[in-house]
């Protein structure tokens, strides 16, 4: 069974990605906030991450930095699921490593988990 | 004309070529969007002193009489250079202190400007956490249609359409603040043109069936590709294909063309609809602007459709325009530059 961990701090959000990925056959960990998510990486060694990029503790993107920067989870895909759009927070995460940049208001549950299959199976 | 009159007229209080007949007086009465600066500057609730505009005329009074003054003086005193010196000076530092003031208060209207944009920009994107989690939350209750009885669907259906329609109307919204901070985003790729306006209208059959309006493509020039941002693309040709279906009545017709026009491609919708009032043409691409006629047929809409059409398409290269009769219907296009050989993929 493949392991996705989310990070994500809307509770809401949280669960409907829960339910969606969880009746997919998919494990899921979830971190409400950065410092948690990334312990909860380097613990759970998910072979995906859905990440936020606003969130309590910790950014989005100093969680991506420090994933990058770590041997054992460099090569963890990430998938940044935010509702900022700006041209620069996109380039950034590309630059920092991120696989793919969604926008949650813009995406249904299904197109989200037809982009974790491309990736992960 | 009275005294009074006169300065009231000065101070742009009426229109004044009206009880003047003309003359120097119509000079002053300058019109902003249609209203006097006073009345503007009140609609804006910004206190006169500080209205640039209001200001500006001051200034201009300013300079007249000064420069009127300095004459008299300099003919009066001319045997004494120190008297003109001094009052030249005068009326330079006093020039001086009005224009500091007319600076500011621009300088003011930028700020604001700036502020409501940023305002715009953190409220929607604070907007878009709970609508997305409306969106998911109702989609695994619609996924599960057969726990759902049938009587509540049609509820939760009406829902996620307004949930959509809301998440329409932000990200419109976002679009226009970045359009006015010049940070649109662009992803520009070759697109098959033809085929592109094609597909888009296809997915628009079932709305005209629904409405019960013909929806007629013709392709007049085949193979045709644009380097434009896909997204983009599909969001301005749905607009006008939206508005086009939602303007004419049942029994219409919409007709959408493609063509080649020199070194552009252009996409014509023409519909057989309400049309635009003369009056209103004028305004048609202007922000939150809605013409008479369709707002008495249709209450809802945000009057950022067009303006945003034009924008983006002016943002990848190309140009916008309409013409329309009011109760035979409109005609709206857009052009993009064309990509051949090599960089079109071919």
């Amino acid at each position: 069974m493949k392991k996705i961990t989310i990070i994500e701090d809307e509770a809401a959000l949280q669960d409907a990605l829960k339910k969606a990925f969880s009746g997919e056959g998919y494990e899921i960990t979830q971190a409400f906030d950065g410092e948690e998510g990334i312990s909860l990486v380097k613990s759970a060694l998910p072979d995906l991450v859905l990440l936020d990029l606003v969130l309590p503790k910790k950014h989005g993107f100093e969680v991506l930095q420090e994933m990058k920067a770590d041997e054992t989870t460099k090569n963890i895909p990430v998938l940044v699921l935010t509702n900022l759009e700006e041209s620069t927070e996109v380039m950034k995460a590309i630059e920092l490593g991120a696989r793919g940049y969604l926008i949650k208001a813009n995406y249904a549950l299904k197109e989200v988990i037809a982009k974790v299959k491309d990736i992960i199976g | 004309m009275s005294v009074k009159k006169i300065i009231s007229c000065a101070l742009l209080v009426f229109p004044c070529h009206r009880e003047s007949g003309g003359g120097i007086l119509v000079i002053m009465d300058i019109n902003f969007g249609g209203l006097n600066v006073i009345t503007q500057c009140r609609r804006n609730h910004i206190p006169l002193w500080t209205c640039g505009p209001f200001l500006f005329i001051i200034m201009g009074g300013v300079n007249i009489a000064g420069m009127l003054t300095t004459g008299f003086i300099a003919q009066r005193f001319s045997d004494d250079p120190a008297v003109v010196i001094i009052s030249v000076s005068i009326m330079a530092a006093f020039l001086f202190v009005v224009g500091n003031a007319v600076v500011s208060s621009f300088q003011r209207l930028a700020d604001a400007s700036r502020i409501k944009s940023e305002f715009v920009s953190i409220v929607s994107h604070q907007l878009r956490s709970p609508l997305s989690a409306i969106r998911w939350q109702l989609e695994i209750i619609l996924d599960r249609s057969t726990q759902v009885p049938e009587e509540m669907r049609d509820t939760l259906y009406t829902i996620k359409k307004q949930n959509e329609r809301m998440i329409g109307l932000v990200n419109d919204l976002l679009e226009v603040s970045r359009i006015e901070d010049d940070r649109i985003i662009l992803r520009p790729e070759p697109v098959k043109f033809d085929t592109f306006v094609e597909q888009v209208i296809k997915s628009y059959e079932p709305l005209a069936k629904q409405s019960g309006v013909a929806l007629l493509f013709v392709a007049e020039a085949n193979g045709l590709t644009v380097f434009a941002d896909e997204g983009k693309l599909r969001w301005v040709t749905e607009n006008l294909l939206d508005n086009a279906l939602r303007y004419t009545k049942t029994g219409g017709e919409v007709s959408v063309r493609v063509l080649k026009e020199g070194s552009e491609g252009r996409v014509e919708v023409a519909d057989s609809g309400v049309g635009i009032p003369l009056a209103d043409q004028r305004m048609i691409f202007t922000k939150f602007f809605r013409a008479d006629n369709a707002l008495r047929l249709r209450a809802e809409g945000t009057g950022l459709g067009l303006f945003l059409v034009k924008s983006l398409v002016k943002t990848m290269g190309g140009k916008v325009g309409f013409a329309s009769l009011e109760g035979k219907g409109s005609t709206f296009w857009f052009t993009l530059p064309l990509i051949e050989g090599e960089a079109a993929g071919q």
